[in-house]
């Protein structure tokens, strides 16, 4: 038997005769299965493939142009449609790794693992992003092809999907005996009203509150090696894996409470995003903005403290921002941002990062505004007819705005939080009735256990 | 105390030594001991171990006004090499044809960061990307300092870390007489023509010559990359040869050259009808020399690892060129056999050239065209992209499954191929979207306005030059097989853009159409026997 890579061309097991796919046709759930073989397949070869329009009415016949406000998350672009990813075994179906609210988690992930300048280059070609707001809206909304009549359209992409499983190194046998007996992967898309906006607000008045998203030609590209270990034997296999939690706060002391059950916890990191901007076509869905209050001013956090079964934990006092002091400081605290990538990533180790003084500040989101197809200004001398904080309203792609912890960044064990809660207190600004979804990210180590009585998920 | 074998640490593998170890370097300058404008032939002494980032300066004479001129941005001053060899006495141990456009692919991988920061001043490349903020469309604000959107970026562009001009609003008469809308101008010290003019159009004096710059003896030979030259073990004499490209004709408008990315006016923006240059892109010869680092280790450490060695051998990775016309605006599929048969071949990857693409666009020839796209100008209504849709067979399988036409695998494809990602803008690489602006850089054209790329000097150059310019594909053969006596064939289809054809007064130039160069990645074999190299084909 030769020994070498092959590449698989994995087409959806339950797409329409048409090909096409989207939240608002009522199918969206792409799944795809890689069988059964004697093969490795190597996690970070797999890549989500496809091509993707844009419509603006319900009958899915006209295309947004230059003039509609239509829009997307710049800095995530086509994550922001994927909502779910769910990793199962295909023989058992046994849940390997499940991440709910994936575009939302990759709003904190990409600003901390790339660039700027990945945003413009590779990232604009395989994952649709551009984070410059307007420059997004021409180059990817804007570009489809009206009435183009055997025509190829334009979007194209083909993503990697960043999650634990496929993050890692070693490569996942797909055998019955000996390994997890095949994989069923399957994509939930977002909702379109969480995944497009109108810029302008106005989605009722313009109809672009009929705007949806269109995939086709799906299919899922990976490479595969030999599988030469002797079969029948019972392996492990440790990865990553990511768990999502959500919540809602709304006052100035806000906790957060999760009995998480994972042993070996690396990390968490949340981003918040005022509650009606939620599955709102008159908000972008994917901001990762600071929080606010409902006359749109700034609702500061001011301390936090972590807590681990209801003790400081990792940090053994209370992190006071400087916000505590200096509520007219508009740079984010450095502590915040830095415990934010570093609950991602090792902050010693992120060496790309979108996160900038420019993305980093807090501002009254009342002074922002926006004048489609003219200048705007922070000064607010434009006064826009924007909603308030679409989050696209800063330079480089947007606030970063992520809250978080890392927990072992040498040894890279993780702490256990199989028996003990964990819990963040937050002293806000909140003052007034204006919730804010927290959406919450867990990242930590998994161990795989597969062999012939079948497979077995060790958290 | 005579050392042992074991203890003797491998000197020609970059890489980390015992921290004991003491090193010398000693610096020599070579003088070429061949050098005309088409040729040059350097001859390293055989002493101590050739240091792989050794560096060869280079430069050309000053333009003397006649036009302004910088290297290709995508490949800076490697434009200048069309051909590497370095041999060892009569035989050749590696050697890269076209080698300008072999490194057009290997310098997507060179970040932006990069590009901008450090390769602007050693290589002169700096294909570097940034937002473009708005510019605004009247003069509201300008008392408050500008009219302009502090976010508002309708597209990149280039970004060599200073400031595009603005033609529209200020009192500024040399900068509305560009009136070619935002312009970026080199830095000075990359403008190859050293006659200076202020804004006010008042000679600056002549300086004494142009910039140099370097290229890297790792770059030039790859697999200096990963292993050292022990000179003092060699006894034949070990040389260098480079064969330099093409410089313009004396008769600009059917040679033009392929050395450098030339334009008329100081400040950016053409301003005659005929094309500049006429022959003035000549190397200095006087410039030309060997920086190379020689390598010292202790002498009972270097006698041992030379009697440790006497029969040494390495493998290595050397690139064969496969060159090849296609039609223009085929829609067909070619099945081209690309050679390879008895050979282990790692990689392959291929562009596609269009002949009478050179000193009027920002990387000269040194691209690869992407499938051409139907788009109207200024706002599309109809736009759309035509796909290549390609396959790789060899040992009578095919490398992928279904054949590939999705541009962003492509893209995915090279960067498997390479386990790196290419920094391109998706513009660039495949002409999808309207991402980059018509801002121009030496007053040639960035993107935005492509209604073909015919007609006289100025026309010519106030098309777009990189949309569509990257799209270099590759292919991964990861079977880690031996290829069988069929050799490798490549199956694609690639509508190419309409064939480019110069107006000028002295008549209508056609251009000889698209060349498609593949590149073989292929495993060799040398070894090191008393001092005498013999390589093979592993």
């Amino acid at each position: 038997m030769s020994q070498g890579n092959v590449n698989l061309h994995i087409t959806p097991s339950n797409v329409l005769p048409s090909g096409k796919i989207s939240f608002k046709s009522g199918n969206p759930v792409v799944q795809f299965i890689i069988g059964e073989q004697d093969r490795l397949l190597l996690g970070n070869s797999v890549r989500l493939v496809g091509k993707c329009e844009f419509f603006k009415n319900d009958a899915g016949t006209t295309n947004p142009i230059k003039d509609d406000g239509l829009s997307m998350d710049s800095r995530t672009g086509i994550y922001s449609m994927i909502d779910q990813v769910v990793i199962k075994s295909q023989a058992t179906h046994q849940v390997i790794e499940h991440i709910k609210n994936y575009n939302r988690m990759m709003s904190s992930y990409i600003p901390s693992t790339t660039t700027l300048q990945d945003g413009f280059s590779h990232l604009s070609q395989t994952a649709l992003t551009t984070p410059a707001y307007e420059c997004q809206k021409n180059a990817i909304v804007n570009a489809n092809a009206q009435n183009r009549t055997g025509k190829e359209q334009s979007n194209s992409f083909c993503v990697h999907l960043p999650c634990g499983l496929f993050n890692g190194t070693q490569g996942i046998p797909l055998s019955g005996s000996g390994g997890i007996g095949g994989l069923l992967i399957e994509i939930h898309l977002a909702p379109d009203n969480n995944c497009l906006f109108d810029r302008n607000g106005t989605s009722a008045t313009t109809g672009l509150n009929e705007s949806f998203y269109e995939l086709s030609q799906v299919h899922l590209a990976a490479e595969c090696v030999d599988d030469v270990r002797p079969p029948g034997q019972t392996s492990t296999f440790e990865y990553n894996s990511i768990s999502s939690y959500f919540a809602s706060v709304n006052s100035t002391n806000a906790i957060i409470n999760f009995n998480l059950g994972l042993s070996r916890v690396l990390g968490i990191f949340m981003n918040f995003i005022p509650s009606h901007m939620i599955n709102n076509f008159d908000a972008n869905g994917m901001a990762t903005m600071p929080l606010q209050n409902a006359d749109n001013s700034r609702a500061d956090v001011k301390q936090i403290v972590f807590t681990r079964g209801g003790q400081k934990y990792p940090f053994m006092y209370n992190v006071d921002l400087e916000q505590k002091t200096e509520s007219d400081q508009e740079t984010i605290d450095p502590q915040f941002t830095r415990t934010g990538i570093d609950a991602i990533r090792a902050f010693s180790g992120a060496s790309r990062l979108i996160n900038s003084t420019t993305n980093t500040s807090l501002r009254n989101m009342t002074a922002e505004a926006f004048v489609s197809g003219g200048g705007n200004s922070h000064a607010g001398v434009n006064p826009g007819n924007a909603p308030a904080g679409t989050n696209n309203s800063s330079k480089d792609g947007g606030d970063c705005f992520t809250l978080g912890v890392g927990f072992d960044s040498i040894s890279n064990q993780g702490i256990s939080f199989a028996t003990e809660s964990f819990g963040v207190n937050l002293e806000l600004g909140l003052t007034s009735n204006f919730p804010h979804g927290v959406y919450m990210f867990c990242h930590a180590k998994n161990t795989l256990v597969f062999g012939p009585g079948g497979v077995q998920v060790i958290n | 105390m005579s050392m042992t074998s074991s203890s003797i640490p491998d000197l020609l593998k970059i890489g980390s030594i015992p921290v004991n170890t003491s090193q010398d370097v000693e610096t020599a300058v070579l003088e070429p001991v061949v050098h005309s404008d088409e040729f040059c032939r350097f001859v390293f002494q055989n002493k101590g171990i050739l240091h792989s980032h050794s560096k060869i300066e280079i430069g050309l004479k000053n333009l003397n006004a006649k036009g302004s001129a910088i290297f290709p941005i995508g490949v800076g001053v490697y434009s200048l090499i069309e051909r590497v060899a370095l041999k060892m006495g009569t035989k050749t141990l590696c050697e890269i044809e076209d080698f300008a456009h072999y490194y057009a692919y290997k310098s997507l991988f060179t970040s932006n960061e990069n590009m901008k920061e450090r390769e602007l001043y050693l290589t002169s490349r700096c294909l570097s990307h940034g937002p473009q903020y708005e510019d605004s469309t009247s003069n509201i604000g300008v008392g408050q300092g500008g009219g302009e959107s502090d976010t508002m970026a309708p597209k990149i562009a280039l970004d060599i870390g200073r400031d595009y001009n603005d033609a529209r609003g200020w009192n500024d008469a040399d900068q509305l007489a560009v009136n070619d809308g935002m312009n970026l101008a080199p830095f000075n010290f990359s403008n190859l023509e050293q006659e200076y003019s202020d804004k006010s159009g008042n000679a600056q004096p002549v300086r004494d010559g142009t910039s140099t710059f370097q290229l890297s003896l790792s770059e030039l030979c790859p697999f200096l990359k990963m292993n050292q030259l022990p000179l003092y073990m060699i006894k034949e004499p070990v040389s260098l040869e480079l064969t330099f490209s093409r410089p313009s004709g004396t008769d600009s408008s059917a040679v033009q050259s392929r050395r450098v990315v030339a334009w008329n006016d100081n400040w950016g923006g053409p301003d005659g009808a005929s094309a500049p240059l006429a022959g003035a892109d000549v190397i200095d010869t006087s410039k030309t020399r060997l920086i190379a680092d020689y390598l010292y280790f202790p002498q009972e450490m270097m006698e041992a690892y030379a009697q440790a060695n006497k029969n040494m051998s390495f493998t290595y990775v050397d690139y064969q060129l496969s060159k090849y016309s296609i039609a223009t605006g085929s829609g067909s599929e070619d099945i081209r056999n690309i050679g390879g048969a008895g050979r282990i071949v790692s990689k392959i990857f291929w562009g596609i050239q269009n002949e009478f693409e050179e000193q009027e666009y920002l990387l000269n020839n040194y691209n690869s065209r992407a499938p051409t796209r139907d788009y109207t100008y200024p706002v599309g209504a109809n736009d759309s992209n035509h796909s290549l849709t390609c396959n790789i067979k060899y040992n009578d399988n095919f490398l992928y499954p279904i054949d590939v036409s999705n541009s962003s695998r492509h893209f995915h494809n090279v960067q498997q191929t390479e386990g790196l990602v290419p920094f391109v803008c998706r513009e660039e690489f495949s002409k999808e979207g309207r991402q980059l602006s018509s801002r121009k850089f030496c007053g040639i054209r960035q993107g935005g306005i492509d209604e073909g790329e015919s007609g006289n000097y100025d026309a010519r150059q106030d098309k777009e030059t990189l949309p569509g310019r990257m799209f270099w594909s590759a292919g991964r053969l990861n079977k880690n097989e031996r290829i069988n006596s069929r050799g490798i064939e490549l199956f694609f289809t690639h509508e190419t853009d309409a064939n480019i054809s110069r107006t000028e007064t002295s008549g209508t130039y056609v251009s000889p159409g698209y060349v498609q160069r593949v590149y073989l990645e292929v495993v060799r074999t040398a070894t090191l026997t008393d001092g005498y190299f013999q390589c093979y084909y592993a």
